[in-house]
């Protein structure tokens, strides 16, 4: 009402009037406001006090009419839609001003009136706002942070002359090392070299007879054909695939309070092993998975393909039946926020979700930018108990046109019996094409395979700034775009319209040759792999707050030739496996000053020992044991469960359905209960997380479950047969034994673990009978430290 | 040393830390076996998080009495007379439960279906639905100002739990063990007896990004009698105790060889003190568990043997020896009926009600009375409550629906006020009014009766530091003598 009176007095009385009424604004914010605004919020927010809290100063107009992370604190003469009013009136939980106490109800009755009245402030002097477009973080200091800076291929560093370096990544690993005085170890030992490869190419170890095969082959180049016979196995898309999964924190139930079978999920798992064995360019195998959707597609063959890969931005976990659906939608969106950032920019963007991000240089804005894309996106239908977006696949094109088929002769035989009705037509003619109706349901072709994937959303545009991360907060709208501190100037905020989703643009965006974060992490996610450590060890976090490379020239290196060269996982998991560096020794002559000198082995001085991951662990365990399925595996789930009901429905026997023989990989996983025990108790990766290292815990409940599971006891016992019944029987014990470590660990018994098996063998052998014997020895053996630790 | 090494023999040089120690007469060294298990239990110091005690501590350990579902306030530890002058009144509710569908509603105000009456010196008023728990007000210190986030059982069991609705956040549990650490190298910091597979299931008692040894141990499931739980795989059910002695011996000793020709490895060192550990709580785990022992008085206190409450007075009993043997943090769940819906979900039939508060009411007061008699109670913190409470007003006839805007949680022992209430609904029970507590002031009061400032206990996590109450949490003072 009063602003009613305000405008109408604008728009009646003439030119002194208004001056006059000007100044009585003025004189009702000096005598008034100014005070308040000195005494109760300046020591938080003023250029006096130094302080700028939420990136708000409030000693200048300017300031208030810029705002803070949160946007605008005022509108003038929009009382509710202040946040400044939102602030002082209390009346959100989450914003209180002044923190230690409400402001008197006369005082907020003067604000109330100041801000209806137009919120006149004459202030022009005190604090200058710092603010740009990346509020009160400098980006261009930003872009000089090493991660931020183009990638560019390095000079390639001189080494001394026959030495031990012949390829490019050696010579900038022993540059390094010459450098610190430090020399390489030597080459591993063969047996050593060829397990280690198989594990890390295929998470398998070297079967007797393959291993027999290597040292058999007089060519000279054994290695490098082995390397190739691995990078060519379906098992390398199977090991590969299983540490993207851990990324894209795959799982077949959504998790939450009522967890949801995520009856389709497994497609997704095949498309990523199936990109990695034909070595997709990893270029386009991270755009499918942000916009398979919305990419033109050559064939329903790749339409199909593309449709399940962006089931990426799907598979997180969410609790389906929460009620504040804008809390889900958004909780939604920032969970494909983290997941992005983490999973191929090395950021975490998650912290930018409440308030400018506190160490990198992103500020809240750009959160909301892309946030603005992935609200832009349909990920979930809402309801009660909501569901995920369920897309057909077209790929099997004959049945695409049975069903077209179908679909065509059914309406035409409906439309026919509702003539014939309506035009009182013979009933037996009726009968008789109703009939024929009937007959053709029975002809309907099998329902077209679906896949969880996205949509665009009903309402995509730009969206809010929600402050404090608090979805019914609604701050400043921000246009759609990318990380300012990680594009070139001017093309992070490109316009889209109303309506339009920016995900096909985001794609491009990761994956553009002037990103410089997504092939820097890409790369050093696959030399940490490899080498046991990534050359940033915050394999997920590239950031201020994650450690600086200790090769940088290398990790450019090896992210430029990547770029530049076709973004082939093949092809750089193959120059890194050909290298000196791969091919160290753990403990064989390794330089003598490097643990002091070097303690955690950062200059690669000797090679890491790598723990073998659970599911390798699993894996070997039923392939010594001569029960492991080599087959491919579409849903591991059964029949009955494949719907996408609550999992508490599905009725699923656990035990059986994750303890199934083939390989781990294809094993359901699900959030809440009922993952394989082994996996679980060796750090199998969190599900609901992006996790590029995972944990490596050394607890009690390992070894327990070592020692006392039925898993590990039938492995032991099944090995101790199938070794058994393999070995001719006259074969003497001593002969046995090391062909028993042959098996279990590649390699034939030092002569301290020859004495303690013979000692063990010679005395038991007479009081019990060989299998129990046997068993007990396999048994040791696959809980042996070395079992678990790749040299 | 066992026989079969010592015949081997083992060099002296290069032996680990964990040989010395076994071939010293006396075997583990308290602080050397402290640093061991720092190690086999994921790196952390057992003696907890820098820093800690903050403040003074009361408790040395929580029991937390999980009624899962949602037990009335209304009908149990909240008097309304109003409720009771009111009942069958329509009532115009605004914008209640599902917000993003329903409009006002008008709902029908039922009064408590249980009596009630004044018990002890403080002469609380609690319903005869808890006759054995009413006799201990005077224990009890309570807050009827609870509210929380939540109004579907699974954000809100996962809120109790982790203080988050939705993302993935460590459990109480998990919190507890981390910042204090452990006080019996045998057994774990957080044990869960008989937790639901639902509403979060093992997120409730998960670690997240905690280290891994913070994990809740689960000590069987909901639905599962206690009678045939354990911890998971701590007896060898093939092997005779001679073979498996035989077996475990040849794996240490070969564990041993390999150790020492691996180059200095702690990561491979730790491995095997973990086996040695694994052996311990193998010996040491299921006698702490075993509940033969008590007496038959100690039993009959807990409603051990009586169908009625044999189950979870047995759960309870476990809880006491679990105290007893140093555990930090023990949560002893009411949870599921079969089929998965939680035991004090009455949307209809509230009436049931007493089936579930018969099975908890004398094992709850047992508890209680040996506590206190063993002097285990002035430093136990003891809570009783669930994700939330129900509404005075009707659904379904006879039933009540959630209601996280207002409810009650007890808590008794370790320096709160006995005999005490604080905060208040509205005159009906729907609301909290006064003293609100929301479920981050509980974890905060949790840490705090622990010597834990809320604040102050932290992770870094994905480059930022993490805590139990997030940005939020104030500490109730006021309960505190």
């Amino acid at each position: 009402m009063r602003k009613l009176v305000a405008t109408l007095i604008f728009g009646l009385i003439a030119g002194g009037a208004v001056a006059t009424e000007k100044a009585a604004l003025v004189e009702h914010f000096e005598t008034t406001i100014r005070p308040l605004l000195v005494q109760t919020c300046y020591e938080c927010h003023s250029a006096e006090s130094g302080k700028a809290k939420g990136g708000l100063v409030l000693d200048t107009a300017a300031g208030w009419k810029l705002g803070g992370d949160s946007g605008a604190a005022i509108q003038p003469g929009n009382v509710s839609g202040s946040l400044l009013w939102r602030a002082i009136s209390y009346e959100d939980p989450d914003l209180k001003m002044p923190p230690d106490g409400r402001l008197s109800d006369g005082e907020l009755r003067a604000f109330k009136k100041w801000i209806e009245d137009g919120a006149v402030d004459p202030r022009i002097s005190g604090s200058p706002p710092t603010k740009d477009s990346g509020g009160g973080i400098d980006l261009e200091k930003g872009r000089q942070f090493w991660a931020f800076r183009p990638i560019l291929p390095p000079d390639i560093p001189n080494v001394s002359e026959g030495a031990w370096a012949d390829g490019v990544v050696d010579r900038f690993v022993l540059a390094k090392l010459e450098a610190a005085n430090l020399s390489p170890a030597e080459q591993a030992d063969p047996r050593t070299l060829v397990r280690r490869l198989y594990f890390d190419l295929i998470g398998l170890p070297p079967t007797p007879d393959q291993l027999h095969a290597y040292f058999e082959n007089p060519s000279e180049t054994r290695y490098e054909d082995l390397v190739e016979s691995l990078l060519a196995d379906a098992g390398f898309g199977e090991k590969w695939g299983r540490h993207w999964l851990d990324l894209a924190r795959y799982a077949d139930s959504t998790g939450g309070g009522r967890s949801s079978v995520l009856a389709d999920a497994w497609r997704y798992r095949n498309y990523v092993i199936e990109a990695f064995n034909e070595d997709r360019p990893i270029d386009e195998f991270i755009q499918e998975q942000i916009a398979g959707d919305l990419m033109e597609s050559d064939s329903p063959e790749e339409r199909s393909r593309r449709i399940v890969a962006v089931g990426f931005l799907a598979l997180g976990p969410k609790n389906l039946d929460l009620q504040d659906k804008e809390l889900l939608r958004m909780n939604t969106v920032d969970e494909q926020m983290d997941t992005v950032g983490k999973t191929f920019l090395g950021l975490t963007l998650g912290c930018a979700r409440c308030h400018d991000h506190k160490f990198d240089p992103i500020p809240a804005a750009d959160y909301y930018a892309m946030a603005g894309i992935f609200r832009s996106t349909q990920t979930l239908v809402l309801g009660n108990v909501s569901t995920l977006v369920k897309n057909k696949l077209p790929g099997n094109s004959d049945l695409v046109s049975a069903h077209k088929a179908f679909d065509g002769a059914r309406k035409k035989l409906t439309s026919e019996i509702a003539r014939l009705k309506k035009g009182k037509a013979d009933k037996a003619l009726i009968r008789s094409r109703e009939g024929a109706l009937k007959d053709l349901e029975k002809q309907r072709p099998e329902a077209i395979p679906t896949a969880i994937s996205v949509g665009v959303a009903k309402d995509a545009g730009d969206y809010h700034i929600c402050v404090r991360g608090n979805p019914h907060m609604k701050g400043e709208v921000v246009p759609r775009g990318f990380l300012q501190v990680a594009s070139p100037e001017e093309t992070f905020r490109p316009s889209l319209p109303v309506g339009a989703s920016g995900r096909l643009e985001l794609a491009k965006w990761l994956t553009s040759e002037t990103n410089p974060l997504t092939a820097r992490v890409f790369v050093n996610r696959i030399w940490g792999r490899l080498m046991g450590a990534g050359i940033v060890s915050t394999e997920d976090n590239l950031g201020l707050q994650g450690s600086r490379p200790t090769h940088p020239d290398l990790l450019d290196y090896l992210a430029s030739r990547f770029r530049d060269s076709g973004w082939s996982l093949k092809n750089l998991v193959r120059e890194l496996v050909l290298s000196r560096t791969y091919r160290m020794s753990v403990t064989e002559g390794v330089a003598a000053s490097g643990p002091e000198l070097d303690p955690e082995n950062t200059l690669l001085w000797r090679r890491n020992r790598i723990r073998i991951p659970a599911e390798a662990l699993r894996d070997s365990l039923l392939a010594i044991s001569g029960r492991l399925q080599l087959t491919r595996v579409d849903s591991a789930l059964p029949t009955a469960a494949r719907s996408d009901s609550a999992l508490r429905n599905a009725k699923l026997d656990y035990p059986a359905l994750v303890e199934q023989p083939f390989r781990s990989v294809y094993l359901p996983v699900f959030r809440e209960e009922g993952r394989n025990e082994l996996l679980d108790a060796f750090d199998f990766a969190n599900p609901s997380f992006t996790v590029g290292v995972r944990n490596e815990s050394t607890i009690a409940s390992q070894a327990l479950y070592m020692m006392n599971s039925d898993f590990l006891y039938d492995c032991a016992r099944a090995s101790a047969f199938r070794f058994l019944n393999s070995r001719p029987t006259d074969e003497a014990p001593l002969e046995r034994i090391k062909i028993a470590f042959e098996w279990v660990l590649s390699r034939p018994p030092r002569s301290e673990e020859f004495e303690i098996v013979s000692a063990f063998l010679t005395e038991e052998t007479k009081k019990v009978g060989d299998v129990q014997v046997w068993t007990e020895l396999f048994h040791s053996l696959f809980s042996c430290v070395e079992f678990r630790y790749l040299n | 040393m066992n026989d079969f090494q010592r015949k081997r023999g083992t060099p002296l040089v290069g032996m680990s830390r964990r040989e010395l120690l076994k071939s010293s007469a006396c075997g583990f060294g308290s602080l050397a076996a402290m640093g061991m298990l720092g190690k086999a239990f994921g790196g952390t110091r057992p003696g907890g998080a820098d820093g800690i005690p903050h403040v003074a501590a009361r408790a040395k350990r929580v029991i937390f009495l999980f009624m899962q579902g949602g037990p009335s306030h209304v009908d149990s530890f909240d008097f309304k007379p109003k409720l009771v002058s009111d009942d069958g009144k329509e009532w115009g509710v605004q914008g209640y439960r599902f917000d993003s569908f329903r409009q006002k509603t008008s709902r029908t105000m039922m009064k408590p279906l249980w009596d009630f009456e004044q018990y002890g010196q403080s002469g609380k008023a609690v319903s005869s639905l808890f006759p054995n728990v009413a006799r201990h007000v005077d224990d009890l210190c309570f807050l009827h100002g609870m509210h929380t986030e939540g109004i579907a059982h699974g954000p809100a069991t996962l809120f109790l739990h982790t203080g988050s609705v939705n993302l993935v956040r460590p459990s109480v549990g998990s919190w507890v063990s981390y910042g204090l650490g452990t006080e019996n190298q045998d057994m774990p910091g957080f044990v869960t007896i008989s937790p639901t597979a639902r509403m979060g299931g093992p997120q409730n008692y998960g670690n997240a990004f905690l280290p891994a040894a913070h994990q809740g141990t689960a000590i069987g499931r909901a639905e599962q009698s206690i009678e045939e739980a354990g911890i998971k795989h701590i007896s060898n059910q093939k092997y005779t105790q001679t073979q498996q002695r035989r077996q475990f011996d040849l794996l240490q000793a070969l564990n041993r060889t390999q150790v020492n020709s691996g180059g200095f490895d702690d990561r491979m060192e730790a491995a095997l003190d973990s086996f040695e550990l694994a052996f311990r709580m193998q010996t040491s785990a299921p006698g702490i568990l075993d509940l033969q022992g008590e007496s038959k008085s100690t039993k009959d206190l807990y409603g051990i043997d009586d169908p009625v409450t044999d189950n979870y007075g047995r759960q309870c009993l476990m809880a006491r020896r679990l105290a007893e043997s140093g555990v930090r943090y023990i949560q002893v769940n009411y949870s599921d009926n079969d089929g998965g819906n939680p035991r004090w979900d009455q949307h209809s039939n509230m009436p049931k009600h007493k089936r579930h508060a018969q099975a908890v009411d004398k094992p709850i007061a047992g508890l209680l009375t040996d506590l206190k008699a063993r002097g285990l109670l002035e430093d136990t913190l003891v809570w009783w409550g669930g994700e939330f409470g129900r509404t005075p007003f009707s659904q379904n006839n006879d039933g009540r629906d959630h209601n996280p805007h207002g409810f009650t949680v007890w808590l008794a022992g370790a320096g709160v006020k006995p005999g005490y209430s604080f905060g208040a609904t509205d005159e009906y029970g729907y609301m909290a009014e006064q003293g609100k507590v929301h479920m981050h002031d509980l974890h905060a009061t949790l840490l705090y009766a622990l010597g834990v400032d809320h604040e102050r206990l932290t992770y870094r996590y994905a480059g930022r530091d993490f805590r139990l109450t997030d940005v939020y949490g104030r500490v109730v003072h006021e309960i505190f003598a």
